[in-house]
């Protein structure tokens, strides 16, 4: 079962310990539009979520976490393959 | 007495005689059924960014291409946003060149060439969970675009004639970049390629296969590049899920995903059990008249680019 938080990227992406989640870096998690939230996945709580260094804004399931993906602040409709 | 009187009846009453052939009729069936090539697949959590991507800053697969064909085998798990399969196409770089998604009830194939695009569409809505065997084709000569789902052509034929350009950018499994990034969500196996190599649509029910994955290595046209996505030709190097080329060595690197992603589920193979919590050491060496075997531990056959590389013999023979 994969557990997805959102954070708040200014804030809490450095008290991230990616050897402990799915997400590979920072440079490869995926952002809002706005580039200020990003969300993590993984299967094992890890230690950061634990201690409660690390605040999420908040815990979601997959359908939850693509439920968030669709909405504006996430994504935006494909304008077609145009430059 | 001839051929007519060698009739069995105890055998079966309903023989049938042929009329005007003989042995010269008799050819050999292009459709085969046999064990699938891969018994595992990759999953891609768009939710969690899953991709692979292959090196940039090198001629990719596709750079100056007069032709090609694509194909790969999708699942779906989630079908309500915009799902990539394959693109090399990153608006951030100006470098557009073709992408295979799915997006709107429609599987699409857009290619760029002389600087123009020009794109198939198929309608499609895919039952979630059930491996589809995807296939696009450009013809420069002309400018054919075409799609195949399962081996069948349709839906509406794009055109663009022309060369692709040199591109350097990489190729991207599960990713497509746009305004925002875009993610597959749910599993793909066999992406192989076919640089300037127009398939027929014989060829491509070949590879169908009714539904199995094969070995292309021994496919009348082999490809110039095969990302299995399977249980040989995957690795974790410890910080990232390579997915081998099985053809030419140009690996993907996956992002966002580890060994968790290795599922024992691939087209026509859907049953396959996943260890959970077992590690190498529960690999046991005996089984049934079978009981004097040895494996190696640590060992690593594809060591590239390290001081003595480990070697056991097979060093060629790359997972």
């Amino acid at each position: 079962m994969t557990t997805y938080i959102v954070i708040d990227i200014d804030t809490q992406t450095k008290l991230i310990d990616f050897s402990q989640i799915n997400t590979t870096s920072s440079q490869t998690m995926i952002r809002n539009v706005a580039n200020t939230q990003a969300m993590l996945s993984y299967q094992i709580t890890p230690s950061f979520i634990t201690n409660g260094r690390v605040d999420p804004i908040s815990t979601l399931d997959h359908d939850q976490a693509l439920a968030l993906l669709a909405t504006p602040e996430w994504t935006q409709p494909d304008p077609g393959p145009e430059e | 007495m001839d051929q007519n009187n060698l009739v069995n009846n105890n055998v079966s009453a309903l023989n049938g005689v042929s009329a005007g052939m003989d042995t010269t009729n008799l050819v050999k069936d292009n459709l085969t059924r046999k064990k699938p090539f891969s018994s595992y697949s990759i999953r891609f959590d768009a939710a969690s960014a899953d991709y692979a991507i292959t090196q940039s800053g090198i001629d990719s697969i596709l750079s100056g291409a007069t032709s090609f064909t694509i194909s790969s085998w999708i699942n779906f798990s989630d079908a309500s946003a915009l799902r990539p399969i394959a693109t090399n196409w990153v608006s951030s770089s100006t470098s557009y060149n073709y992408i295979l998604r799915y997006y709107q009830s429609q599987i699409q194939f857009y290619v760029r060439a002389n600087g123009s695009t020009g794109n198939a569409t198929y309608s499609f809505t895919p039952d979630l969970n059930r491996w589809y065997n995807i296939v696009g084709t450009w013809n420069g000569s002309g400018g054919p675009i075409n799609i195949y789902i399962d081996g069948v052509a349709g839906g509406v034929q794009g055109t663009r004639s022309g060369t692709m350009p040199t591109i350097t950018t990489s190729e991207m499994f599960g990713r497509y970049v746009s305004s925002v990034n875009y993610y597959h969500d749910g599993k793909l196996s066999n992406i192989a390629y076919w640089k300037n190599q127009l398939l027929t649509e014989n060829d491509i029910l070949n590879i169908y296969n009714n539904g199995i994955s094969q070995d292309l290595n021994n496919f009348k046209i082999p490809p110039t590049n095969w990302y299995p996505m399977d249980e040989s030709h995957t690795y974790f190097d410890g910080t990232n899920l390579i997915l081998r080329d099985a053809i030419s060595g140009r690996d993907a690197t996956g992002y966002n995903i580890n060994q968790e992603n290795i599922l024992g589920n691939a087209p026509g193979s859907e049953a396959n059990g996943t260890g959970t919590n077992l590690t190498i050491a529960y690999l046991k060496s005996n089984m049934k008249n079978s009981i004097n075997n040895s494996y190696s531990i640590n060992m690593a056959d594809y060591a590239d680019s390290v001081i003595n590389p480990a070697n056991s013999g097979r060093s060629i023979d790359r997972p």
